[in-house]
């Protein structure tokens, strides 16, 4: 009896945390890649972001809602790794992997029509402007301007002041805007 | 004039409307625009060219199998409860299950709005806020249990009479939850009930080897966690942020 209804624990045990793991997958997956800018980071960034949430519930506040707490991991997990990949002197490589559009794939060099060519040449330049910033900038304008997340959210997940938020975004788009300026006069 | 600053320029987002007082001044002023074109042209250069790999409907999945794998190793039934901790068997037979859902949800939820009939949409929706409040409660019970002083024999004499309040509501919504087919909820429910159960029905003066086992029966089910997380999850749901679910609560 005793072993049985351990047994029915165990099992709603692993339900609960396996239905949050389906239900935020690829949420964390979007997340981790806008971070990374890689699909083979992207998914160490998923697996370690659930391996934390699974170890780490004391942390977890029940007011805050589950997605915010999850983003918090995640974006941890995705400083991590860009810290991790700077101090190996790793470049990120955005053109030679995983795509839904095959044109970034395409080397520049390949004879293409030159429309194709510049779309996978801006590609790269914006996946090295991103590099370029650091962790915190990158998460702060990851989270503003491609997931959308409110200034609150973003402070709640970095933990740092709004304005703090603020100043960080902008510093992140004064980067780009330097690094993209040629492509933007040219758009 | 004084411009706008380039920090709240840089945060504006074509997704969400600026206060009234930045729309008045972009409207009128033409170096602020100029400065907001320049980073939405930025951000739109980043983001037009992403294209993060699409993952269908069975990602999830994926994912449960590849991270499940490296989960600690699940326990075999180990614990050295004492015995007033020792599962007990529901004792509620005698009780329908339409009193209690009368007495209770009318009682607690549906006072203010007797006078109208409930679509079916609200009914979920004050089920939901109900359970979350339900939830809240249970939370609260077993932190204070967790966080209890370990030096010397403790009363828990006010918890358990929570506990015991709480036990009957408890199995209402885990029957509700398990006839909808709300596995996870029904589940966690299930748990919560049998940790409930214990504290009602345990002695009220307990010693520090008592309270011991009973934390550590809290945190090693990880009972205290689910609670917290599909309560977390039920105000999502019902789009109730925490802060009105518990204003809801006071009232
Ligand atoms: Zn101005």
């Amino acid at each position: 009896m005793g072993g049985m209804r351990s047994l029915e624990a165990e099992e709603a045990d692993a339900a609960s945390f396996r239905a949050l793991v389906e239900e935020h997958s690829r949420m964390v997956f979007r997340l981790a890649w806008r971070m990374t800018g890689n699909v083979e980071d992207a998914e160490d960034v998923v697996q370690e972001t659930f391996l934390k949430a699974h170890r780490g519930y004391e942390s977890f506040d029940a007011r805050a809602r589950f997605g915010t707490w999850i983003y918090r991991i995640a974006v941890n997990c995705s400083i991590d790794v860009l810290r991790r990949r700077r101090s190996h002197g790793v470049t990120p490589r955005r053109a030679d992997e995983e795509k839904i559009d095959p044109v970034e794939a395409i080397p520049s060099s390949e004879p293409v029509p030159e429309q194709r060519a510049f779309a996978g040449e801006i590609g790269r330049s914006v996946a090295s402007a991103l590099s370029r910033l650091s962790e915190r900038e990158r998460a702060a304008f990851v989270l503003r301007h491609l997931e959308g997340m409110p200034i609150e959210g973003i402070a709640d997940v970095l933990k740092i002041g709004p304005n703090a938020v603020k100043q960080t975004v902008f510093r992140a788009v004064q980067k780009l805007r330097r690094e993209l300026a040629p492509i933007g006069s040219v758009s | 004039m004084n411009h706008l600053d380039e920090r709240d320029l840089a945060c504006l987002t074509p997704k969400e409307e600026p206060a009234a007082p930045v729309r008045e001044h972009l409207r009128a002023c033409a170096v602020c625009r100029a400065r907001l074109d320049e980073i939405v042209k930025i951000v739109r250069i980043v983001s037009d060219v992403e294209s993060v790999p699409a993952r269908g409907d069975s990602y999830g999945g994926q994912v449960w199998s590849r991270v499940s794998r490296q989960l600690p190793a699940r326990r075999p039934f180990a614990f050295p409860w004492p015995t007033f901790l020792a599962p007990r068997r529901l004792a509620f037979a005698g009780v329908s299950l339409l009193v209690l859902a009368a007495t209770f949800l009318a009682g607690r939820f549906w006072r203010a709005e007797r006078s109208t009939p409930l679509s079916p949409a609200v009914k979920e929706r004050v089920l939901v806020v109900a359970l979350s409040d339900h939830l809240e409660h249970s939370a609260a019970v077993l932190i204070e249990l967790a966080n209890a002083p370990e030096n010397g024999t403790v009363d828990v004499s006010s918890e358990q009479a929570r506990a015991n309040d709480l036990v009957a509501a408890n199995r209402l919504y885990r029957q509700t939850a398990s006839q909808t087919g709300d596995r996870a909820v029904s589940a966690v429910l299930e748990e919560l009930e049998r940790v409930l159960l214990d504290v009602a029905h345990g002695p009220s003066q307990l010693t520090p080897a008592d309270l011991a086992a009973l934390r550590r029966r809290i945190e090693e089910k990880g009972v205290l966690f689910k609670v917290r997380v599909i309560g977390s999850n039920l105000r999502e749901r019902g789009e109730l942020p925490g802060r009105e679910a518990r204003e809801r609560k006071r009232t």
